[in-house]
């Protein structure tokens, strides 16, 4: 399969726990010049495995999809500035290597559309 | 607008507290939530309406601490400064951790000269100064009156001494609410920090040549010498084993880290206490181990060397907020503004030779270093503030020299307060004049691009 | 100050260390699996830590830590209170808020009947209605944890009865903290703003929905327009310490304050999703400190206290029980839900255990000790036998969905 894409453009994905990791990584992407992210709320496969048990909040537990504490975001970069912004991810949130400290990847984009252009 | 919205309603709340039919008279909790409370939101509120017109955030905690305080509007009364103090203690060893923290040894190292110069023309620029400027203008100074010359010299001194204090709490919490970094922020956290700690030491050897000066039967105290120094490296020596073992819970356990952060803070400072308590009761010793330095060796330590130093400067930052608005409120919440308005004038004028002597120094130091121009035109707006130890070593020469201490001790205070407020908005003007805030990197990128732009087409 | 300090520590590690090991256990023996899942054992560590065993939390050092459990109860009355959208509520049946208010209502009437009556007997004076009031008040809530906790493991099919006796014991709180509050605000001994001869109760109870509304608001204004995560814990810590605080001053019920304040920040636009996620994950260390604080008050050896749990459990089962049945009868057929469904709703732990701390902490009523230990033996006993029941329940609810 082939790593390069047509449009030299990437999508990164980041997947991280905390509403803070988003923050440090947006706030970063914006100092590299990119501008467009989506953050999408997210859960996760053990946290719908494990059901919260509540004390208090039972209520909340009767509606399903509450409760996501996963954070994904997607940008798409060129691949110029992929590398930077992987390192970005890799400030915030650490080598990755531990469980639960969030995954990180790229998938090529063939064809992109409305895409916002980067500062500087 | 709804921030000021929020802030006139909590105010509004409790002003309706204050006049309720009994007044302040409840329960110890009752007061101590409330003020806690009321604190931390309208202190934040006011500091991120100031940060409109580009000031500091913590100045507003500092003129919310002070608009709320025993002086102005007395929603903090005094007795709740007093019973805040634990908070109070607790918020300064933390910053204490933060602090050490961001001091790396790479850093350090590339910075060293230009750290090296800067303490020691700072330190011997400004004692110089303020020696020469309280000798030198005695006879307009009210409280030396009838002084001996040994006391003008030995006040001059000691008033020298405290003016070089500066305050690692304001640096840090700039820097992280800035999220500055670069060469120049540093050169400024290392001399901040390694002054803050001499002035410890200094001060003890200045008051003992003091009291020798002034009391003629007293000698050199030696002793009191010697226990300053086992107690500065005991104190090095308790953080580097405190740093030992919070780096051995990160590692190994690694949850609830911030809580553990925070526990660790508050121990520190309530067994430094007991175990000077400890022994004076039994032993007579006076001995006593200061929990900020204890805990900036710890910060230090864990950063540089351990592997949890990452993950240790990420958990700070998160708790750091909250820490800050009720650090800085409380300081302005204690503020003696009855002080102020006795000796305004000689502390205002203080504080004024106070800033130009730092700022000659820091310029000749930079300059010889080979600093770039904005670098050492802009250091000495880096240093003006003062806090924590400053204060609190002030305070001890009221007891110490009796007569014209207490008057000097009030100056000092007064003039403290006047950095306080001054020196955080100084501090951010120089982080964004050099683009190593982020404010400045953003205004530094934007001119970048645009004259680039402009030279393509 | 060291024994406090040493107190404090004690329960945070434990809280913390706790919470992980704790509501998560499959393997445990069915019998008491669910009491250990429930947390409850906390109960009896608290009992070890207490003066009547280790002393470390004694009576003088938990005193001193007052203010820390009045901020525990606001948060327990916030997030409580930041569920309760009303849109949300509304999304089930109009019936099941009704049985709701049915069945809580009945329990509340049996139980604070019979205590009214035997307190009347014991002490003659007319005061004993507020501390039966307030047990009534107790007696009425239910837990959703045990049902959660059945839910989970027998994976039942999806029908009326489950979802009726979830959404029951997800609200029927609210009941008991109003009620709860306005035992506070009757017993209250500070003359109103309008003086104590017009209804001073009615003034007070109204300044704790005013108190809470004004902080839900604030909360509001606060978190509407997008803000960083350390900014939305300065205001959470903020609101629940100034909540905490305000009901302190005024005696009034931090438990309601905030739960309204919950109420009315979760009914206005805003970030409250993410300001109720932020103080969700704090509920169980939390709890396990409320727990432990319990244990070590309660007086286990306090005779009249074992009777009174005993008088407790058996009206208050007997109410959850005849309230259920009129409940369900209350529902129309269609919804098909079992007479039983009382049985379900017999466990109390968490919720019982704040307002036992609220009674304990604001030191109202004759003899606030006895009520405590009498309530936490009861919750005790309650947790062990209310699996079971629940479990009945559920074998007997029918299969069809709603």
């Amino acid at each position: 399969m082939s790593n390069d894409s047509a449009t030299g453009m990437e999508l990164l994905v980041i997947v991280v726990k905390t509403h803070h990791q988003v923050e440090e990584i947006l706030t970063g992407f914006l100092e590299l010049g990119i501008r467009g992210a989506t953050v999408a709320d997210v859960r996760g496969m053990g946290q719908i495995i494990s059901m919260e048990i509540p004390i208090f909040t039972g209520f909340k537990s009767l509606f399903p999809g509450w409760g996501t504490d996963t954070h994904m975001i997607l940008s798409v970069v060129d691949a110029a500035s992929r590398q930077k912004a992987v390192e970005v991810g890799r400030e915030v949130c650490g080598d990755f290597s531990s469980p639960g400290s969030g995954i990180l990847f790229t998938l090529p984009i063939n064809h992109a559309e409305g895409l916002s252009e980067e500062i500087g | 607008m709804r921030r000021l919205a929020a802030l006139l309603l909590i105010v509004g709340f409790m002003a309706l507290v204050h006049a309720a039919p009994g007044g302040w008279d409840r329960p110890e909790g009752a007061r101590l939530s409330l003020s806690f409370g009321f604190l931390l939101i309208a202190a934040y509120l006011t500091g991120d309406i100031l940060s409109w017109i580009k000031l500091p955030k913590i100045t507003g905690y500092i003129l919310a601490g002070v608009l709320a305080g025993p002086f102005v509007s007395d929603f903090i009364t005094r007795d709740a400064v007093a019973e805040l103090k634990l908070l109070d203690s607790l918020a300064l060893a933390f910053i204490a951790l933060a602090a050490g923290g961001e001091l790396e040894l790479a850093g350090l190292g590339r910075r060293c000269r230009s750290i090296c110069c800067g303490v020691g023309f700072q330190s011997l620029g400004v004692f110089a100064g303020i020696f020469l400027v309280v000798v030198l203008g005695r006879q307009w100074i009210p409280f030396f009156e009838g002084a001996s010359a040994a006391a003008v010299f030995a006040a001059a001194a000691l008033v020298g001494v405290l003016s070089i204090a500066r305050s690692p709490s304001s640096a840090i919490a700039i820097i992280s609410e800035s999220r500055a970094k670069g060469p120049f922020t540093e050169t400024v956290l290392g001399v901040t920090v390694i002054i803050d700690v001499l002035v410890i030491a200094l001060f003890a050897g200045v008051v003992s040549a003091a009291r020798a000066l002034v009391q003629v039967d007293a000698g050199l105290d030696l002793f009191f010498l010697l226990t300053v120094g086992i107690e500065l490296i005991g104190s090095v020596a308790a953080g580097v084993a405190v740093g030992w073992g919070m780096s051995g819970y990160i590692r190994r356990i690694g949850s609830e880290i911030p809580v553990f952060i925070l526990a660790t803070a508050f121990l520190v400072t309530f067994f430094s206490d007991q175990f000077a308590r400890f022994l004076d009761s039994f032993y007579e010793i006076r001995f006593h181990l200061e929990p900020m330095l204890i805990c900036m060796s710890a910060g230090f330590f864990i950063r540089n060397c351990t592997a949890a130093g990452a993950s240790f400067i990420e958990r700070l930052d998160r708790l750091s907020l909250p820490v800050y608005v009720l650090f800085f409120s409380l300081v302005g919440a204690s503020l003696d503004l009855g002080v102020l308005k006795q000796t305004w004038l000689l502390a205002f004028l203080l504080a004024a030779c106070r800033a130009f002597f730092i700022w000659s120094s820091a310029w000749l130091s930079g300059r010889l270093c080979g600093e770039p121009p904005l670098f050492y035109r802009m250091a000495g707006f880096s240093y003006i503030a003062q806090a924590g130890v400053s204060l609190g070593l002030a305070g001890m020469l009221a007891g110490s020299f009796p007569g014209w201490g207490q008057a000097a001790s009030v100056t000092i205070v007064a003039m403290i307060s006047i950095n306080q407020v001054i020196g955080p908005v100084t501090f951010k003007y120089a982080l964004d004049k050099v683009g190593e805030s982020r404010a400045g990197r953003e205004s530094l990128r934007k001119s970048t691009s645009c004259a680039s732009s402009l030279r393509e087409k | 100050m060291f024994q406090t300090v040493t107190g404090a520590l004690v329960l945070l590690i434990a809280a913390l260390a706790g919470y992980r090991r704790s509501f998560a256990r499959p393997g445990w023996p069915q019998g008491i699996r669910f009491f250990f899942l429930t947390g409850t054992q906390f109960l009896l560590i608290g009992l070890a830590l207490g003066e009547h065993f280790l002393g470390l939390l004694d009576r003088p050092t938990i005193e001193r830590l007052g203010p820390v459990f009045s901020l525990g109860l606001g948060y327990f009355g916030l997030i409580f209170g930041l569920q309760l959208e009303f849109e949300k509520v509304l999304r089930f049946p109009l019936q099941f808020l009704s049985s709701m208010f049915i069945q809580a209502g009945i329990t509340f009437l049996f139980v604070f009947t019979l205590f009214f009556w035997l307190f009347h007997q014991l002490d003659g004076s007319p005061a004993v209605f507020i501390p039966a009031l307030a047990i009534g008040a107790v007696a009425c809530c239910s837990s959703p944890t045990i049902v959660a906790l059945l839910v989970r493991e027998t994976k039942p099919v999806k029908c009326a009865g489950i979802d009726l006796i979830r959404y029951i014991a997800g609200l029927d709180t609210i009941l008991g903290f109003t009620l709860f509050a306005a035992a506070a605000c009757l017993v209250h001994t500070s003359p109103p703003p309008l003086g104590p001869a017009c209804l001073p109760g009615l003034q007070w109870m109204v300044l704790s929905i005013a108190f809470g509304m004004g902080m839900g608001y604030l909360l509001h204004l606060l978190t509407q327009t997008h803000c960083g995560e350390n900014e939305l814990w300065v205001f959470i810590i903020g609101i629940i310490i100034f909540s905490g605080g305000v009901s302190l001053f005024f005696d009034l019920s931090p438990l309601f304050v905030t739960m309204v304040a919950g109420i009315t920040a979760a009914n206005l636009p805003g970030s409250k999703d993410r300001v109720f996620m932020a103080i969700f994950r704090q509920e169980k260390p939390f709890h396990i400190v409320f727990l432990i604080l319990a244990g070590a008050v309660w007086q286990p050896g306090l005779v009249s206290g074992l009777v009174l749990a005993g008088f407790y459990l058996f009206s208050r089962t007997a109410g959850k029980i005849c309230g259920g049945l009129v409940a369900a009868s209350w529902l129309p057929l269609r919804f098909q839900v079992s007479p039983l469904i009382g049985l379900g709703l017999l466990s109390q732990s968490g919720v019982a255990i704040a307002m036992a701390m609220d009674l304990y902490l604001s030191g109202s009523g004759s003899n606030p000790d006895l009520l405590v230990a009498m309530l936490i033996s009861a919750v005790l006993v309650n947790e062990l036998f209310s699996p079971a029941m629940a479990r009945r329940f559920l074998a007997g609810s029918r299969g069809e969905t709603a």
